[in-house]
């Protein structure tokens, strides 16, 4: 069995108490990030990172996601031998900075001998906290947009249980990137203010940016109340920006995960919906939903509480998923007021009180990928 | 142990012309419009080694790459810095790394689980041992798996940016390979040795290995590494480089070469920084 030893974020919600108050409380915090487009000035609402002491020491991505892993090695007390054992399975939808910062100085051929002869790019990252913390060599990093984090859980747990790893760590990590969210932007993607998934007003994504390190491992090797039941993901090819609305791609990840979690749609005790208020990735999320269960499930968005985190969203929803059923509680859904006829199903409003249960985690996004995993936290 | 059912390349070396968008404009005219040359490379790879058959349905999709596709990245930053622009809708889906995935999915018309994968040196091997595990596992029955890399100017800049410090020409190529857990129809079997080495591991390898065995080594082995863990044993090798510049996948490349130009058993055996990885490849008889 493979077991979610659990892990550190670092998101617009802050430290671990202060985000479990929004979380329990429905709150969030976002800024304002303005733009140009087309000679005309917008500004759209941002989930930024909030670790108190931003444009400090830990304003460089590196030390951001050393700062993460290491806070999650130390509260799992996770020891040195351990983490030679441990693959590393890095998610995220951006280009990586080491290489896109020197080519995007070199726009005019004028910089090739200012940069130095040595591998940057891709790969960048995971090969630093390789090296840094000592891990074993199996390293890949996943950029299939918006389940990037999703489906590297999904190959920790596979490279677990075939034996060629004993610990994984997951990373999910998206920062902001200018390009990213004009092109967002440009294809009128982002709402002009809140995030409301599933409401009957909802205008579209709110962009946030999130650091997490999730560790795996196998039952033999470390024991949690937490286990991954199974995941699934898969592409649909109706579109190259998404589902299809009629949740036929949709439905079919999200039976297929039951089915290699050997769980009935009953089971589940809340899913944690990907949620992102676009109209049509709502409206293929709830008509997935729809072919699965024959009763709406209690679900629930983070996006309002963290904003669409891209490639980071698969770990950084999961551990939030983990530390608020921890705190008792499964969260609610801010910013739903009204009911789309539409769709039908609605989320949870309010917090419900939740301390185990099988729990679905959905996640959608560019390129038709989809992807659908189940945990569990087994009463203690 | 997994076998390969298919294989296909295309392979350019720097210097050499290879026009492919006029190369996939014959295969698929329809799916020129909307993609760009790094797409129109990992479909043209693709259809290479799968060609004109049907794929099952499931089959599972796991593309690599060293770099990914940095020309439409380039071209988002000449909109956004020079042409002070907003992205192109287009540009802007395709600088997504899976839209290459996405795309040489719907030709084949295949909905499994499609990755794109990056990592800093032996990408392909890495991917490879990913791929072996999960069919092993059983959770795929069938993974199409490709490495793509697209040369990109200018090429002192690039060299420097992949750690490239010496002379050798670079290159690029789009190599995929059909892979299953059955053996039937098979054309060779594939072997990623689980077991991550160093240099002394690799030699006492080298010196248990059945002397039919052929060797080859990765484009990260220079020359004096490759004395060094040959250590003076003679080894007969199987040589690809002449045909192919550096690129991050070309492994790929070299294990699809000998499957369709060798017969035998093939030890091939990359490292990055020192750590290596061995893949053993065994041609299978063919009727």
């Amino acid at each position: 069995m493979i077991t979610i030893l659990g892990g550190e974020i670092l998101s617009a919600l802050g430290e671990k108490e202060r985000r479990l108050k929004h979380l329990s409380d429905g709150t969030y915090s976002t800024v304002e990030k303005t733009m140009t487009l087309m000679g005309e000035d917008l500004s759209f609402a941002y989930y930024t990172i909030d670790d108190g002491e931003r444009n400090s020491a830990l304003s460089i991505p590196l030390r951001y996601l050393e700062d993460v892993v290491q806070k999650a090695i130390d509260k799992l007390s996770l020891t040195s031998d351990d983490l030679s054992r441990c693959g590393l399975f890095v998610g995220s939808a951006s280009n990586d900075l080491s290489l896109s910062l020197p080519l995007g100085q070199n726009y005019d051929n004028s910089q090739v001998e200012n940069v130095a002869c040595k591998r940057i790019g891709n790969g960048y990252y995971a090969d630093h906290l390789t090296t840094h913390f000592g891990l074993h060599d199996f390293s890949l990093t996943y950029n299939t947009a918006c389940t990037s984090s999703a489906n590297a859980v999904i190959d920790a747990a596979s490279m677990l249980e075939g034996g060629i790893i004993d610990y994984a760590l997951v990373v999910g990590f998206e920062m902001f990137a200018p390009i990213s969210f004009e092109g967002f932007a440009a294809m009128q993607l982002l709402s002009p203010g809140k995030i409301a998934p599933f409401d009957r007003d909802r205008e579209g994504i709110v962009l946030g940016e999130a650091v997490s390190a999730l560790f795996l491992s196998r039952d033999d090797v470390a024991s949690s109340p937490w286990c991954f039941h199974g995941g699934v993901s898969s592409c649909e090819t109706h579109s190259v920006t998404g589902a299809n609305p009629d949740g036929v791609g949709v439905s079919e990840v999200i039976s297929a995960a039951l089915k290699v979690a050997d769980v009935k749609e009953s089971d589940i005790t809340a899913v944690k919906a990907h949620g992102t208020a676009s109209a049509l990735n709502d409206m293929a999320e709830m008509n997935g939903m729809k072919k699965v269960f024959t009763a709406s499930p209690d679900f629930f968005s983070f996006k309002p509480y963290i904003g669409h985190t891209l490639g980071s969203c698969g770990s950084s929803e999961l551990l939030l998923m983990l530390e608020c059923v921890d705190a008792g509680f499964v969260p609610g859904t801010p910013n739903f007021v009204n009911r789309d006829e539409a769709l039908d199903w609605t989320p949870l409003k309010e917090k419900m009180p939740c301390e185990n249960g099988l729990f679905m985690l959905n996640y959608f996004g560019f390129g038709g990928n989809n992807t659908s995993i189940v945990i569990e936290k087994v009463k203690s | 142990m997994i076998y390969i059912h298919k294989t296909g390349s295309v392979n350019r070396k720097e210097g050499e012309e290879l026009d492919v968008k006029a190369a996939w404009k014959v295969v698929s005219p329809k799916m020129i419009r909307r993609t760009d040359r790094f797409i129109q490379l990992a479909l043209l790879g693709a259809y290479k080694a799968v060609g004109d058959n049907v794929l099952d349905k499931g089959t599972a999709l796991y593309m690599a790459s060293g770099q990914g596709n940095l020309a439409v990245f380039k071209r988002l930053r000449d909109q956004r810095y020079i042409h002070k622009q907003p992205p192109k809708p287009v540009d802007f889906i395709n600088s997504l790394s899976n839209t290459a995935g996405f795309y040489v999915a719907q030709y084949f018309g295949i909905y499994g689980k499609n990755l794109n994968v990056s990592r800093q040196g032996l990408v392909a091997e890495t991917t490879l041992l990913l791929a072996q595990n999960d069919l092993e596992l059983g959770k795929e029955q069938q993974i199409l798996v490709g490495g793509v890399d697209e040369l990109q100017e200018p090429v002192a800049f690039t060299k420097r940016t992949l750690g490239i410090c010496d002379e050798r020409l670079l290159g690029e190529g789009s190599n995929w390979m059909l892979l299953s857990a059955q053996q039937e129809g098979a054309l060779a079997s594939i072997d990623v040795v689980k077991k991550q080495m160093h240099a002394a591991d690799v030699k006492e390898c080298l010196h248990t290995l059945d002397k039919s065995c052929k060797v080859a080594f990765g484009l990260r082995c220079s020359k004096e590494m490759i004395d060094e863990l040959l250590d003076g044993a003679e080894r007969e090798r199987f040589v690809y480089e002449a045909s192919c510049g550096f690129y991050e996948t070309a492994t790929l490349y070299a294990l699809n070469s000998f499957i369709n130009e060798g017969e035998g058993e093939l030890l091939f055996i990359e490292n990055y920084k020192e750590n290596f990885r061995l893949i053993k490849v065994n041609t299978l008889p063919r009727f």
